[in-house]
């Protein structure tokens, strides 16, 4: 049975992806208000965060619960090397991202050992723990205090934009399109496919020849990158880091709930479960006022989503979505591989 | 040729003993029946043979290469697949996905996906088939990667008639290119019509061994096993 | 002090605070022995069970050892609660699921704590908290010493539960062998919802105790919880015995820890530990790794 030729006609699709890039980024034209922009860009963080987390969670099914280490680790260390040696953040991303992959290898020999749930508390652990250590040593990090960077006027090198909310709008964009497509790339290869085989079956994965911990290292090693870069970007938005924004749990948790949301495992569940989140998180925040209100009332709605779909978080619309999207690419990724 | 050659393999767990001392040779392009009543060791046997579980005594010879402590990619990568005795296909992944994990060749796959008639669900997430269709899955998903050895844990167990005969002949045919064949079945047609020797055991211990018609025959194999 | 009389008052201050780190990884260990579910909320407990000992004292002048009293049956029924209404869903449900459920539960907890009482960090004064009783050279702190008791006692008393009357031995039987329980006739539900209550009934009152001589704030329960994961970890799952030993251990650890490094690291060490048994018993901390099911 030969694959047909038609199968090859994805011009539509490029088009709409032209289309939707073009309108992404022109919405700074038409939307001035900073706050909007802010939204936008946050749910772009989220979709960015969480695509990466994906990719060790959802693509090689290591459910892991503190990628705010990751992610704290990539803000520390932009915040730091600009502080202390006048490195301009953007090399400090790229040393959070590296400093982070380096760490989560390192991690990976002793954690990637434990079975299912320990991993799962391993992981929460290695965060908090890192929280502590933290806020303990005052001297090198600013402890509880938290650090800034000097004010510069707006400046690409020096990565500040005070004037108005776009450059950062554009690069969180780039940013997340780069992680989508590496998303992508990876679940449509061979990578990819061996990532998938160890999250449903640990022994059949290995009786097929993958070495399973070279692969969860590998996909821990990418998230971790990608996840530190997210913490630097949002260092040099917020221009205020400490322990407990970039550091704490809830930051785990909004990271894997749009993945869990919007289709775990799937390329684009993350990013639509992010896209419908973080817009509802705001949207609470700005009606309830208060501020730590509308967390809890987060904590609460997540608890109840998670009750009424214990077995299932992904809601079937959605995984009838990334089912056809699956079937789709799958014939097209085959069809490239030889025939 | 010898391409298994198995030592005094021990395996207790707790008091339990599961195997003792177990010395076996299977040649090149044999096709070795595991014949055995339910806790006799076989499962055990196929575990230690694959790396899943390492021997409290003894070594087990591949090619002539010691391969304990083989981690099972290892030697799954020297050319052992496996299949287990309840499927353990990747259900969140397509039929076809799941092949091409094994091997990189999606006309090979399909080829294989066809033969066992399930190729028109190639798209399917794999949790989606029946049963026997998992099963069948599984089996081409270990043969598909052209092994040198294939461990199959009751391959036909659960399949319908029809397709019992497609995975028999399977096995046959590639069995003619050289493939060496070590199949546990409960299901004696399927022993008699694909293996040429068989090992009867028994509570950890090999009771019989030979050709296939002396092994069943047998009167140890027939009143422990066998019979009622 | 010579060196020698130094050591022993570190290793005697450790000893009494191990007590009540037994205490909370008993808790632990009960519940996680069971059930098999990562409780992420259980130092929360412990935050909840030092804030409700802190208000009885602030507004009813209520003595944390009458507290004890009170907030075991108390947080016991919380603890029975919350497994029936948010556990007990999720048992058979996906690890993420359950991850979800209790971190969910830890963050409403703490953030609902920061709502309505503030970060301030509180403290509980009662006049035997600086108390201290001379044995020769060495000092020896009343509250610790009280903790000490009351912690060991309750373990005794589990332990005691546990093998000795109806209820406990159920527990135990369904720990080992749900089904099987079952069949005997015992109701496996209820005996999970009565061993999480016990569980958090445990951690409340090391939480009661603990707020006489440890400062109250909405993020005190994770330092604790896991220095009880550590405890559990070195004890061994479901091994009583070894967890008590533990939990005498790392207080140890950290006494002396907190003597010789700066006080805010005095946890660190415990903390980096904990990885390291990670990477000393790589068969996994909690239990030996089991033969793989095939």
């Amino acid at each position: 049975m030969k694959l047909k030729q038609k199968d090859l006609s994805y011009y539509p699709s490029i088009v709409v992806i032209t289309l939707g890039l073009g309108l992404l980024f022109g919405v700074p034209l038409f939307i001035t208000s900073d706050f909007i922009l802010d939204v936008f860009l946050m749910s772009f963080l989220f979709a960015y965060l969480s695509s990466a987390w994906n990719i060790i969670g959802g693509f090689t099914g290591q459910i892991s619960v503190g990628h705010t280490f990751f992610y704290g680790i990539g803000a520390y260390t932009t915040m730091l090397t600009n502080l202390r040696i006048g490195l301009s953040p953007w090399f400090g991303l790229l040393i959070g991202g590296l400093l982070s992959a380096f760490l989560a290898l390192t991690l990976g020999y002793p954690l990637f050992r434990l079975r299912g749930r320990y991993y799962v508390l391993a992981t929460w652990a290695v965060a908090e723990i890192s929280r502590l250590i933290f806020l303990a040593a005052k001297e090198q990090t600013g402890g509880a205090m938290g650090l800034w960077p000097p004010v510069y006027p707006d400046s690409w090198w020096h990565f500040q934009f005070h004037a108005s909310r776009v450059p950062y709008y554009n690069i969180m964009l780039i940013l997340l399109l780069a992680c989508l497509v590496t998303s992508w790339k990876i679940r449509y290869s061979r990578l990819g496919r061996n990532m998938l085989a160890v999250r449903e079956d640990e022994d059949a994965a290995e009786s097929l020849g993958i070495n399973t911990f070279r692969y969860k290292q590998i996909a821990i090693a990418i998230s971790a990158f990608l996840t530190a870069i997210g913490g630097g970007f949002y260092a040099q938005y917020s221009l205020f880091i400490d322990p407990d924004t970039v550091m704490s749990t809830q930051i785990s948790v909004d990271i894997l709930f749009p993945a869990v949301l919007g289709g775990i495992g799937t390329v684009y569940g993350p990013i639509v479960g992010a896209l419908l989140l973080v817009p509802a998180y705001w949207f609470l925040r700005v009606t309830l006022g208060y501020s730590n209100l509308h967390v809890i009332i987060r904590g609460v709605l997540l608890m109840l989503i998670v009750l009424l779909m214990p077995f299932g978080i992904v809601g079937s619309i959605l995984d009838r979505f990334s089912k056809w999207t699956q079937k789709e690419m799958i014939r097209w990724s085959s069809f490239r591989s030889k025939i | 040729m010898e391409l298994i050659q198995v030592e005094n393999l021990t395996k207790k767990f707790g008091g339990v003993v599961a195997l003792q001392s177990l010395s076996l040779k299977i040649e090149k392009g044999q096709r070795l029946g595991l014949l055995g009543p339910n806790g006799a060791g076989k499962t055990t046997f196929l575990d230690l043979l694959c790396g899943y579980l390492e021997p409290d005594n003894g070594s087990i010879l591949l090619d002539s290469v010691r391969v304990n402590g083989f981690k099972p990619y290892e030697r799954a990568r020297l050319g052992i697949s496996r299949t287990f005795q309840v499927p353990r296909i990747f259900k969140r992944m397509s039929l076809l996905e799941n092949l091409l994990t094994s091997a990189d060749d999606v006309r090979l796959a399909l080829d294989f996906l066809e033969k066992f008639e399930i190729e028109h669900l190639a798209d399917q997430y794999a949790e989606n088939l029946s049963g026997g269709q998992q099963k069948l899955l599984e089996l081409a998903r270990a043969l598909v990667r052209k092994p040198r050895l294939v461990v199959a844990d009751e391959p036909t167990a659960g399949l319908s008639p029809a397709m019992m005969q497609v995975a028999m002949e399977m096995i046959l045919e590639l069995n003619k290119k050289g493939v060496t064949f070590i199949i546990v079945e409960h299901n004696m047609a399927v022993i008699t019509a694909c293996c040429d020797v068989c090992v009867f055991l028994n509570q950890g211990v090999k009771v019989v061994e030979g050709e296939t018609s002396d092994v069943i025959t047998d009167r140890r194999t027939v009143e422990a096993y066998l019979a009622r | 002090m010579d060196h020698v009389a130094l050591l022993l008052q570190l290793v005697i201050n450790g000893v009494l605070m191990g007590g009540v780190y037994s205490l909370i990884a008993v808790g632990l260990t009960l519940i996680y022995g069971l059930m098999r579910i990562i409780n992420f909320a259980h130092g929360d407990f412990l935050m909840l069970s030092m804030y409700a000992t802190f208000w009885l004292h602030a507004l009813l002048n209520l003595d944390p050892l009458v507290s004890v009293l009170l907030v075991f049956p108390t947080f016991f029924g919380l603890g029975y609660f919350a497994q029936t209404s948010l556990i007990r869903p999720v048992l058979k449900a996906p690890t993420i699921t359950q991850a979800l459920i209790t971190l969910g539960l830890s963050l409403v907890m703490q953030t609902s704590a920061q709502t309505l009482w503030t970060a301030d960090y509180r403290r509980v004064s009662v006049h035997y908290g600086a108390e201290i009783a001379q044995l020769g050279i060495l000092r020896i702190e009343i509250a610790k010493l009280i903790m000490f008791v009351v912690s060991l006692t309750l373990c005794l008393g589990l332990y005691l539960f546990l093998k000795r009357t109806f209820v406990g031995t159920a527990m135990r039987a369904v720990a080992q062998d749900r089904e099987t329980a079952q069949t005997l006739g015992v109701d496996a539900d209820r005996i999970y919802a009565i061993t999480f209550g016990i569980g958090i009934g445990l951690v409340a009152v090391a939480g009661a105790l603990m707020s006489i001589l440890f400062y109250v704030y909405p993020y005190v329960g994770t330092t604790f919880v896991l220095i009880a994961f550590v405890v559990v970890a070195l004890g061994g799952l479901g091994n009583y015995v070894g967890t008590l030993l533990s939990g005498f251990i790392v207080g140890v650890v950290e006494s002396i820890s907190g003597y010789y490094l700066l006080s805010s690291l005095r946890y660190v060490p415990i903390l980096v530990t904990f990885i390291l048994i990670l990477l000393l018993r790589p068969e996994g901390i909690f239990e030996k790794r089991l033969r793989r099911t095939i």
